[in-house]
């Protein structure tokens, strides 16, 4: 999957190992995700999610909700690898922000249905509800009064524990809250990929800038978000696993989910502590030719 | 322009036009290159332009790349929404009366009312950039992972790139008079086959074959 850094290098080729090794932690990573939706009955499950199947069974839910995010994910992932290949951090960075926002809606589900904190479920049917509602809303394009759209949603499914109230669009930041640093990742990849300010672009590419494609901190840049990514949609994969679906604890997903996340931990902390050594002795002026420019 | 007869047809017009907007995306891409190389100078007063328009040119390179079909669009998406956010900014910055050009007579809407168009274009790429599970249970072409109805998947491709050219095109025109790079013909050309494509193709004709999901599921 990765390797370690090189023990004699000098920093540029630290930091190009270090990208090398994190682009193989995600094509590890998308090869887990492949793997996963390899098991389970994809094409069974489209349709709308309805809350009274959530009363039914929650855990139910929670599976057809985490396939549809892996397999929305792995489009970007894979998007994301190919971005990589052609050294383009932009287009790795607007892949980035969907995929970060699988993971995270996996990883909030998960949480608020096996979570010991009170009222999770109730958290999630108010998010389905939401969800419902709002597709709706959009789908209807403001052909459609939003309370006429409302009353029939209701009157569909008469049987609703709650029924569907008017809602607020989500803020997509807080898809990504329960993701370690979710949100500083997604506000810098917003605010330097996406809406991009003129000091942005006129920085390095990892601030968002279009100024230099192939200096040392442009790698720096490729191999932070491949990091990033590799690691959330490891997670994404854990979490989902966890649903007790017969097939996936025979195949024993969730360890080897978990195996991946661990190596992968393992090394990306050495390249760290590499990389920092490297530009501490670079500071004091004794890392010679792989000075940082 | 010829109607539209069946859904074959309606599939293969737009296949060829989606595919006509690809190359027209590169000949631009080229002109770019020419008028603005990395190692260029770039003059403070015109910077942002440039910028912006590098940033662009990064977005449109990753759209160039991808082979079209019925998914494509959840790649696409988060290209064609950045690479827009940057032009409609350097829009901001042209000249009302280089604009003119390209408005209707109540000085509002761009051409053939592109305008409306671009508007519900950004609600439509939005619905691809951020999932939520119900949206994915829908079809491919409402930014789900749903069967694919192919000729609503096409249109949602061809109104994207060929809006993409129209705009990517005209903000290029603006540069090439800026930097005094003598590419207005070459993108004008550009432009012209774009306009061809799109007066030859009309996505609501089109959208007459669009199977409802009842019909396609029975």
């Amino acid at each position: 999957m990765s390797e370690n850094p090189p023990a004699s290098a000098s920093l540029a080729m630290v930091v190009s190992k270090y990208r090398e090794s994190m682009a193989g932690c995600l094509r590890a990573s998308l090869a887990e995700v492949n793997d996963f939706l390899a098991l389970v009955d994809f094409e069974g499950i489209f349709g709308s999610i309805e809350e009274t199947e959530f009363d039914d069974d929650p855990v139910i839910v929670f599976r057809k909700m985490s396939y549809f995010l892996l397999a929305k994910a792995r489009l970007h992932v894979f998007a994301a690898l190919r971005a990589n290949q052609e050294s383009n951090i932009h287009s790795l960075a607007v892949q980035t922000r969907p995929a970060l926002e699988c993971a995270g809606q996996v990883v909030s589900i998960f949480k608020d249905l096996y979570g010991k904190y009170p009222g999770g479920e109730k958290r999630i049917s108010r998010y389905v509800n939401a969800d419902y509602y709002q597709t709706v809303v959009r789908l209807s394009k403001g052909q459609i009064d939003h309370n006429q759209i409302l009353n029939q949603i209701n009157a569909a499914v008469p049987m609703r524990s709650e029924p569907i109230r008017k809602v607020k669009s989500f803020r997509e930041s807080e898809k990504v809250q329960d993701l370690e640093f979710g949100v500083n990742w997604y506000d810098y990849l917003s605010d330097s990929f996406f809406h991009s300010d003129l000091s942005a672009l006129k920085n390095h590419s990892y601030f968002g800038g279009v100024r230099s494609m192939n200096s040392m901190y442009d790698e720096y840049g490729f191999a932070a978000l491949l990091d990033y990514l590799a690691h959330q949609v490891m997670v994404m994969v854990m979490y989902a696993a966890v649903c007790p679906d017969n097939r996936l604890v025979e195949d024993k997903r969730f360890e080897k989910a978990a195996e991946l996340l661990e190596k992968k931990k393992t090394v990306s902390e050495a390249f760290r502590r590499k990389l920092m050594s490297m530009a501490d002795q670079s500071d004091s002026g004794t890392a010679g030719s792989g000075a940082v420019r | 322009m010829r109607s539209v007869q069946t859904r074959e047809e309606a599939v293969d017009r737009l296949r060829s036009g989606s595919e006509r907007c690809i190359s027209c995306l590169n000949e631009l891409l080229h002109v770019h290159f020419e008028m603005d190389p990395a190692d260029r100078v770039i003059r403070t007063d015109d910077e942002e332009i440039v910028y912006r328009l590098r940033k662009v040119l990064l977005h449109v390179k990753a759209i160039t790349g991808w082979q079209l079909g019925t998914e494509v669009m959840h790649v696409l998406a988060p290209e064609l929404r950045t690479a827009d956010e940057q032009i409609d900014l350097v829009w901001k910055k042209l000249p009302k009366e280089e604009l003119s050009a390209y408005l209707s007579d109540d000085g509002k809407s761009v051409v053939g009312g592109r305008d409306r168009a671009f508007k519900s274009e950004k609600e439509l790429l939005s619905s691809y950039i951020h999932p939520t599970p119900q949206r994915l249970g829908l079809g491919k072409a409402l930014g789900g992972l749903g069967r694919p109805d192919e000729v609503h998947c096409l249109v949602n491709l061809f109104v994207s790139l060929s809006g993409l050219v129209f705009r990517y095109g005209v903000s290029l025109g603006f540069m090439s008079q800026l930097l005094n790079g003598r590419k207005e013909g070459s993108i004008a050309s550009v432009l012209l086959k774009v306009t061809e494509t799109m007066s030859a193709i009309s996505a609501a004709d089109c959208l007459r074959f669009v199977v409802s999901g009842k019909q396609r599921d029975s």
